[in-house]
Formats: structure tokens, sequence, C-alpha cells
């Protein structure tokens, strides 16, 4: 194994001569499928790569150890407009028009993503193309250009963007504010979304420094999932990376506990306008506050949340119970928001015509929770939900990229990339005895916040609550336009 | 197999561009390295060791000195007893169409001794005695006999020592004008010594530089070519000597001045072959090699030196991180590395998790970086031979 040989020093004296004389020759075709290798660069650099021969691709992820949550009060938004240089301008040697369309010609998926926690950066391509994706990546960490011109068109698109969410999108932004409310004040998960002005007081140096600081080899994994050599990817990998200097001015991860913050249960409320939809309506949503993803209960709490989904879309008992059999809304969303501080379980349930009652519809979201602790989930309906989740696991087989994803979060969020099937095997472990103990422990008033948004409100009538009335007691009940 | 294929053509064309090297002037090169920082009896040094590695790797990879022929004595290792039995080995072991370099870095001494109180330099090995350097010590004279005594054709002395005085003799060199002075100078027998400074000068190591002023200049006028001043392919030990002489002056502001004697009357050179720019033109995976096989072999040099215990927190037990010291961390190995040992470390998050699970992902941490905790971190001695810790 790799890591070994890296960390051991007579192992390593092994793998000189092997390296030197007969390490190229040897086949791929002896690998495994699914052995995964995990070594450290000398400056810091955690490698993870996870061998699947069944197709001629493989996904390189790198994330960085840093997110939102990372920013203080007075820099809100320097990790989006930092990765945005990384992903829009990019180096002197890839700038973007041309790396593009070289990753085009090459046929790869890639994309990236930031969260409150981790900013990855992922590419899916030819086995080919490992060589060109290392060494974009390499490059990226080290020479993004930063300065006055770019930083003026980050900011540029960043106000864009922000002015379509405002005059767009009402509802969007009102979610987004919703979830800015569920998260406790001068909690560092708040602000998730910075003002323009905020954007705008960002400078080249704090941007510099950001990228210096984070972006460096010690606060980086690289995930490299597919039809690789190991030891030709590890030399490929030392090539590409082992140069790099390490950040010696990492700051520490901020305290991202909700222990002893006060989670009011007053109700927020948001109004928006639609130009979607012209009638007046209401989603009103309880977000209760969840452990951190590394626990097993916020697995077993993304698990019910996904049975919760599946009963929705079915129509089915639990659904029916949530919504009083659709006398309180006629149709619900479910989200669950496993985060490294703090996890988040949001249902919201919609109507339209009318704002429902915010007190009833609490009442019957705790009140079924409560059943559900008492009683379980329907047996037939568990099962259905494990077959389907299974079913999704063989067709992410070849979906090396997901592979990736998972070893990234594993590694950054859940403290070890080898909780990267924690949640399948905790699904395949999941009783009923499980969701009731942590429907119980978790699903109580004191652990829940109200959300109230109301669609259209100035385009009431003297007659909206009759039609109200009659939409959602007699039409709705019998004609679901979801289904 | 386009990765293979490049990495074969790799190899064929090292060996390419070695075909035209030393092996035209020399049959085999030889080298006994010596760097002491451990002293037993004296203040101990700081970069001496850091020197002798590095002048081993740039003996063995920019000079083509086989690995087999050159010998390291790191601080305890460097007794006068072991430096001794070395030279003898060496003296059997150059053939006459050889070269020699002995490498010294350590403290130098200066006595006088005798009826006459004739001042005589010796060399410290690690367990030398400043009271009785007669007999603990080597002195510089011994330089002068095993030069005598081996059939070598070219021998140099590079000595990067305190108090390093040595009477030697003044004899120039032929004219780089000469008629075939190439050939003279590579066919002549030589042996030289280049010290770090006269007696009563002591030997500047800086920080900023890692080395000491002699070994820096050193490693930059071979390695980097430097010292080639009249632009030929070749590096004579003069011309590595004049170089020295004007750069460890200008670095030490003049506190420092290299000596450059020859120990016999043989007007012959050392030679370092330069690589024509040519040869340097690698492709990208030549060099990306070359860079790992170096890093490999720096490796297995500190595997060879390092001797020494060094005290580190046991996997499993905890400290305080040095640069924020109201943080945790928790050892879970300690990674070896060629730069030094390093903590594979996880760090105490503040999460809304139990305590067991709210650690950090595993970082590499600088073994500094990690502050023992009184009473509570429980430490323990790196084995290097086995990876544990005991």
């Amino acid at each position: 194994m790799i890591p070994e040989l890296w960390n051991n020093t007579l192992m390593t004296l092994k793998f000189l001569p092997s390296l030197l004389f007969s390490a190229l020759l040897i086949s791929s075709s002896n690998a495994l499928d699914g052995d995964i290798h995990d070594f450290f660069l000398p400056n810091g650099l955690k490698v993870i790569l996870m061998e699947r021969h069944g197709a001629p691709k493989v996904a390189v992820n790198i994330a960085y150890n840093v997110g939102s949550h990372d920013e203080p009060k007075r820099t809100r938004g320097i990790n989006d407009i930092v990765t945005k240089a990384i992903v829009i301008e990019g180096t002197q040697l890839y700038p973007n028009e041309k790396l593009s369309k070289m990753r085009d010609e090459l046929g790869a998926n890639y994309g990236d993503r930031t969260t409150y926690d981790i900013s990855l950066f992922y590419t899916e391509i030819h086995i080919d193309g490992l060589d060109f994706i290392l060494d974009v990546e390499s490059d990226r960490m080290t020479n993004t250009i930063i300065n006055d011109g770019v930083l003026e068109k980050m900011k540029e698109r960043y106000y864009i963007d922000w002015q379509d969410n405002n005059n767009n999108n009402e509802i969007g932004l009102a979610f987004n504010n919703a979830f800015d409310e569920f998260m406790p004040k001068d909690h560092p998960y708040r602000s998730l979304q910075p003002t323009p002005d905020q954007i705008n007081s960002l400078t080249v140096q704090s941007c510099q420094t950001w990228y210096e600081s984070y972006y460096s080899p010690n606060n980086a994994v690289l995930v490299i999932v597919g039809d690789v050599d190991p030891i030709e990817s590890t030399k490929m990998i030392y090539n590409y990376f082992g140069h790099i200097p390490p950040s010696d001015d990492i700051p520490p991860d901020p305290s991202l506990s909700i222990e002893g913050i006060e989670l009011t249960s007053s109700i927020s409320k948001q109004s928006a306008n639609s130009k979607w939809f012209a009638f007046p309506g209401s989603f009103i949503g309880s977000f209760f506050y969840m452990p951190s993803a590394r626990e097993d209960d916020a697995v077993i709490l993304k698990h019910i949340t996904n049975i919760i989904d599946l009963s929705i879309n079915k129509r089915d008992d639990l659904f029916k119970r949530f919504s009083k059999n659709r006398r309180l809304f006629m149709g619900a969303e479910v989200q669950y928001m496993p985060m490294l501080g703090y996890s988040g379980f949001f249902l919201y349930s919609y109507n339209i015509f009318r704002t429902g009652s915010v007190n009833k519809i609490n009442e019957q979201i705790l009140s079924t929770f409560k059943y559900i602790g008492d009683n379980g989930i329907e047996d037939m309906l568990l099962e259905q939900y494990k077959k389907l989740e299974l079913l999704e696991e063989y067709e992410e087989y070849y979906a090396y990229r997901v592979i990736a994803r998972r070893l990234i979060y594993a590694e950054l969020i859940l403290g070890d990339y080898q909780y990267y099937n924690r949640e399948l095997e905790i699904l395949n472990d999941l009783t009923n005895d499980d969701i009731k103990r942590v429907v119980k422990k978790y699903f109580n008033k004191d652990n829940r916040k109200t959300i109230v948004i109301s669609m259209n409100d100035d385009k009431k009538h003297w007659y909206t609550p009759i039609v109200s009335f009659v939409a959602n007691q007699f039409v709705l009940r019998l004609w679901d336009p979801e289904k | 197999m386009r990765v293979f294929l490049k990495y074969c053509f790799c190899f064929l064309s090292l060996g390419l561009t070695q075909g035209i090297g030393d092996g035209d002037i020399y049959d085999n090169s030889w080298a006994l390295i010596i760097g002491i920082n451990d002293y037993e009896n004296v203040p101990d040094l700081h970069y001496a060791v850091e020197d002798a590695l590095a002048i081993k790797n740039m003996l063995i990879n920019e000079f083509n000195f086989s690995r087999n022929n050159v010998r390291v004595l790191i601080d305890k290792e460097a007794t006068q007893s072991n430096i001794n039995k070395e030279m003898s080995k060496l003296l059997k072991s150059a053939g006459v169409n050889d070269r020699v370099v002995f490498y010294f870095a350590g403290h130098g001494e200066t006595e006088e001794l005798g009826l006459e109180e004739v001042a005589t330099g010796f060399l410290m090995p690690s367990d030398a005695d400043v009271e009785n350097l007669y007999f603990s010590a080597i002195p510089m004279e011994d330089l002068r006999s095993v030069s005598k005594f081996s059939k070598a054709k070219h021998m140099l002395f590079l000595v990067d020592a305190c108090y390093s005085g040595l009477a030697a003799v003044n004899t120039r060199g032929l004219s780089t004008n000469s008629p075939n002075y190439i050939d003279k100078i590579t066919q002549e027998n030589a042996r030289q010594i280049i010290t770090a400074g006269q007696k009563d000068e002591k030997v500047l190591e800086k920080d900023e530089w890692e080395h000491s002023a002699f070994t820096k200049n050193l490693i930059s006028g071979l390695k980097d070519k430097k010292a080639n001043s009249n632009g030929d392919d070749f590096i004579t030990g003069s011309e590595l000597g004049f170089y020295l002489q004007e750069k460890v002056s200008l670095d030490t502001e003049n506190s420092q001045t290299p000596q450059v004697k020859r120990l016999t009357t043989h007007e012959g050179e050392m030679i370092f072959l330069s690589k024509s720019e040519k040869t340097k033109q690698k492709t990208d995976y030549e060099l990306d090699l070359k860079k790992l096989i170096l890093e490999l072999e720096q490796l297995k040099v500190n595997q060879e030196v390092v001797k020494k215990n060094v005290r580190v927190i046991k996997p499993g037990s905890i400290g305080l991180f040095a640069r924020n010291p109201s943080q945790e961390v928790m050892i879970v190995r300690i990674f070896y590395r060629p730069s030094g040992l390093a903590y594979e470390a996880k760090f105490k998050l503040n999460i809304n998790a139990s305590d067991e699970m709210s650690w950090s992902k595993v970082s590499l941490i600088e073994i500094d970086d990690v502050l023992e905790i009184k009473g509570e971190t429980i430490t323990g001695i790196y084995n290097y031979d086995t990876g544990t810790v005991e």
C-alpha cells in the first residue's frame, strides 16, 4: 500500500529500486477494484487514490478546507470571490477560456462548489487526461491571477448575480433570507450571501492573502478515483504538487457549535412578490437544529428526511398525517443539510390562496414526529426506501465523480475518508428502533425555528378567503397538481 | 503506455548524456564526507551535517560519483578511529586513474606543539578531546600523508573547519594558456586542498543560508557551475579555490578567507566536468523524475544520518498547537519525510458533536508546532528503524 510506503522509512527504501527499475512495469490489471491508497506529500497535501477499473476514466477532485464559515464578518464573501477568480479567471498558463476549451475537447465533466465548510473543484475525464488535470489543479493552487482588474471583474459579476436574485426571484431570495434566519446570530454559518457593499470592500491584498493562506497543499485533499495505476499516479502527483510550499499561517477553524446560543423560537416572517404565481399563498417552514454531520445520528436523520420525502411524493399515510389529510397544507418539501458545525432539518409546507395556520401546522408537525417516535415508520415504506437507495448505489458505481465527492466529504466533514460509505452502512442496519430513538431525541419544540414566507400579499381580494377555503378543503383534496 | 514511453525515453537520454562525462578522465571517483554537529566535548555546530549531506548529494547527482564509492560519516559515527579507518580504506580503494574528494565539516583546532612550538592544525572528530588533541584528533598533517600514500591521480581536500591552518606547498598550478593545458592537468597528478579559512578565523554559519559560508559557495560554485570562470566545460580545483576565496570573503565581510594550496608539487588539477548547456536541456519528465529520485535519495540519506534519539509525543496523546495554544491537537502518527519528522495530527473542533467525534481531519504538522501539556502529554523516543515510538 502506498501510504505505508511513504510513512515507513524501510518501506520507502524498498520503494526506491522498484520505482526506478520495475515500478513502471506494474500493470494496473493487478490492482483490485476499490483498493484505496492514501498518503501525505511532505508539503502536507493529503492524497486519496481509489482504483476503479471498470471504465477508462478518472475523477480528480481537489477540495480545500475553507468555506464561508471561515470568513470574518469584515470580509464576508471573500471565499466566493477567490473561488470565482480560480474558476472564472484561471492562471496565465490555463486562462479560463483556454481551459474550458481543452476540457470540452476532452469530454470532461467539471465544475466547482463552495459550501459553508469546504471549497471543491472537480473533473471527470478520460484516463489519458489525468496528467493534464493534475497540471491544471497544481497551477490553480499556485498561480491564480488576483489583481485589480480581476477583482473588479469578480465584483461586477457578483453584483449582477445578486441583482438577478433580488429582482427576478424574490421567492428564492426570501428562502435565502429564511436560511440565514435559521443560522443563529453571530454564528459563522450566518450570512452566506454577502451584500454588494460587503463585496465592494474587499481588496486585492485581502483576497491574495486569503488565497495564499487557505489554497495551499497542507489545507487540501486531492482525491483521484478511476482507472489509475497507483504508482504512475503517485509519481505524477509528486511531479505536479511536490514542489508547492505549504502555508504556515492557516487560521484555525472558528467555533461552529450552537451550544449556549439561544435558538429563538419566535416566528420569522418574510414576504415575496412572485412573477410566477399571480395568486397569493404561503410557505410555512419548520427548521430543526440537528447534530454535526459527524454523528451517526445525523446520518440516521438524513435517512429519515429521505423517507419523509418519499412519503410526501407518494402522498401516503405519513404525508396525510403531517398535513392532516391536506386540511393544513396542500404540499410540502423536506430538506436536510448536513454540516460540520451542526445540521439542519427543514420541512416547509405550502398553500395557494391562503397563508395557512402557522400554529396548527407547527403543532401537527410535532405531533406527527411524536407519532413516528412512538410507532416508527411503516415497514413497507422503510423497505422501499432501502431498495431505492441500493438501486441508486448501483447506478453510481461507475460515476467516479460521485465516489470522489463522497471521499472528499468524508475526509473533510466526517474527519476520515474511510467513512465514505457510512450512509449506506448505516442504512443497511437501520431499524425502526433507531428511527424512533432519533426522532424522539431531536424533533421537539425547543429545537425548532419557524419561518413564514407570504407570497403576493397585495394581491388579496375580498373573495380570496372564500376561494382559498373552497380550493383547499374540497378541490385540492380531490385533485393533486403534483400527481 | 504513453507515460511509460516517456519515462523510457528519459532513462535512455540520461544514459546518453552520461556517456561523455567524467569517465573519459577518471576510472572511478571516491569520496569521504564527514559532517559533525554533535560533539561530545566541545560546543555543537548547526549546519555541518546538512553541509556534508548536501555535498554528498551533489557529488552523486551532479558529478557522477558512484553511490557505493561515497562514504559518509555523520556525528557520532565520525570518531577518530572511524575517520582513520575510512581514510585507510580510501587509500586501498582508489586506483591510479581515480579521483578522491575528502570533505570535512566540523570543528578545527590549532595547537602549538613540540619544542619549537609549531602551530599544528587538527580536525576534530566527534569524540575529540581539546585537552589531548594529538591523540584524539586528526592532525592536518595526516591529510598530507594520505595524499602521498594514495595512488589516486587527483585528490582534493575540502576542509570547512575553524582554525584549519596547515603548512602546505605554495606551488602554482599550470597557466591556462599552457599548450595542451587540459591534457596536462588531467594527466598530471594533483593533491589540492582548500580550507575554509586561515588559522584564528572562525567559520561562519547563517540560518538564512542553512549552510556555512564555505559550503554554501562550494555548492554554488560546483552545482550551479559558477566557479567555471573561463566558460569551458570543466571546473578545476584551482578555479573552485579562487571562486571560494572571492565569494566566502565577500559573504563573511573578510572575516574568513579560504586558503587554496597544494600538498605536493604535482601540477595537475582535480576536474569537475561541467555539463554543457545542451545536455542540461532535459525534458520536463527527466527533471521531474530526477527531482523524485533526489527526494527518495534524501530519504535514504536521512535514514543513515538520524541515529540520535528524537523525543516525540506518542500517537493517541494530546498536545497544544504552538501557533494557537488554545487549540488542542491529537497525535495520530509520526510522519517520516525528507525534511524531518512531522506529526499526522487532528485538531480539536468546537462543533455540535460528542467529544470523541469533534476532531478535524488528519493534517501534517511540524513537530515543533505541537507543545506538550505538563502532566497530560505522553512522550516517547522515535525509533527510526521501526518507525515506532518507544
